[in-house]
């Protein structure tokens, strides 16, 4: 697929802005950012109605916050056009259409940031 | 040197994790929860934490930031820092409606977050060491009823009621100035350290509350509301012979 060619995540990002070099610490960090994108992915497979406009507002909130800073920029700005949809409750299709690529890019983005995982834990 | 403890309430686990973080870098020992009940929870245990960071937007099936807020200052006196996705002035307003002491806009710089947290614990010790001091004056007696610092009560006619640190506060400067208003702004700055900010209801909150405590012990006295004055503490029977004089 071309989205797993492009790089959605910058593996340099959350040591450089936090300082920080311990891989304990950071692979810890990195896992549960996994997490939450593999739960909200899970939720928005298929059909997206189990989520109410006020969820999907409210994770798009906060997986916006965690994509900035892990470092996954182009999935956070995705996040953040999602949670300005569900401010109107006129945009079904504008946040289908969305909800499909983030769907896309989110998997590509897991899957940059698991490959990280295995990566840095074996050096 | 304790370390300061910071309770973070955020349903981002991701983002409580990075906080705990850098707060600890920084020589604070951190804790999380993710919900409401989680928190209150956690604050019915001790040693409660010096200061509470609580998200503005927790899950939606959630009691919502500001109401957490109002239950977090009904059930303990620690400073809440709130962390809100904007900084429109309905936002901020309705945060520090809510008794906030500060508020932080997100994304933060961990410098600023950090240093209103210092801001904020400094203000706590500053009031601590004033209440400390109304404190060792020892018991406080007028009329009927009675003050004790060291434990943190209000007694009349053999009743008592438990008061917070800054009930206590209140009360004690009320009653040093029985039946005259003290002003509202040198209750603010006494009771909380800082500069009255007029924009912040956190006063009338806790008067409120003292009200309620005074009234659930004894319907002899009350804490009335003088506008453009401030509060004055006095017999409920001293009032009622006022306005009949003023009447007849």
């Amino acid at each position: 697929m071309t989205t797993h060619a492009q790089a959605f995540f910058d593996s340099a990002h959350l040591p450089r802005s936090l300082e920080l070099d311990d891989w304990e610490i950071l692979e810890d960090f990195y896992l549960t950012f996994l997490h939450q994108i593999h739960d909200f992915l899970s939720l928005i497979e298929g059909a997206t109605s189990h989520l109410s406009i006020e969820e999907q507002r409210h994770h798009a909130h906060k997986l916006g916050s965690s994509c900035r800073t892990v470092g996954a920029p182009t999935l956070a700005g995705m996040f953040e056009t999602l949670e300005n949809l569900c401010r109107n409750e006129n945009t079904d299709q504008q946040r289908a259409a969305l909800l499909a690529t983030i769907a896309n890019i989110g998997e590509a983005t897991r899957d940059q940031v698991a490959l990280h995982l295995a990566h840095a834990g074996r050096t | 040197m304790i370390a300061e403890h910071i309770l973070i309430v955020d349903d981002d686990v991701f983002l409580c994790k990075v906080l705990c973080y850098q707060l600890s870098v920084r020589k604070y020992h951190c804790e999380f929860v993710e919900t409401s009940t989680a928190a209150l929870s956690r604050l019915q245990q001790k040693p409660l934490p010096d200061l509470i960071l609580l998200d503005y937007s927790l899950r939606p099936q959630d009691l919502n930031g500001l109401q957490l807020c109002s239950k977090i200052k009904a059930v303990c006196d620690r400073p809440v820092v709130m962390l809100t996705a904007n900084d429109e002035l309905r936002t901020i307003v309705s945060c520090l409606d809510a008794g906030a002491d500060q508020y932080i806009v997100k994304p933060y710089d961990i410098e600023e977050l950090s240093a209103r947290v210092r801001a904020v614990l400094r203000q706590r010790e500053s009031r601590s060491t004033k209440v400390d001091a109304a404190g060792a004056i020892g018991l406080l007696e007028w009329e009927a009823l009675q003050l004790d610092p060291l434990q943190r009560t209000l007694s009349a006619d053999g009743h008592e009621v438990a008061l917070s640190e800054k009930e206590l506060a209140v009360l004690s400067l009320l009653m040093r100035s029985p039946g005259t208003a003290v002003k509202r702004s040198d209750l603010y700055s006494i009771v909380y350290g800082r500069d009255f900010d007029s924009m912040n209801r956190a006063m009338d909150v806790l008067v409120g509350r003292a009200r309620k405590k005074l009234k659930a012990l004894t319907e002899n006295y009350k804490i009335r509301s003088i506008r453009g004055s401030g509060y004055v503490l006095q017999p409920v029977r001293a009032r009622k012979t006022t306005t009949e004089g003023t009447s007849s």
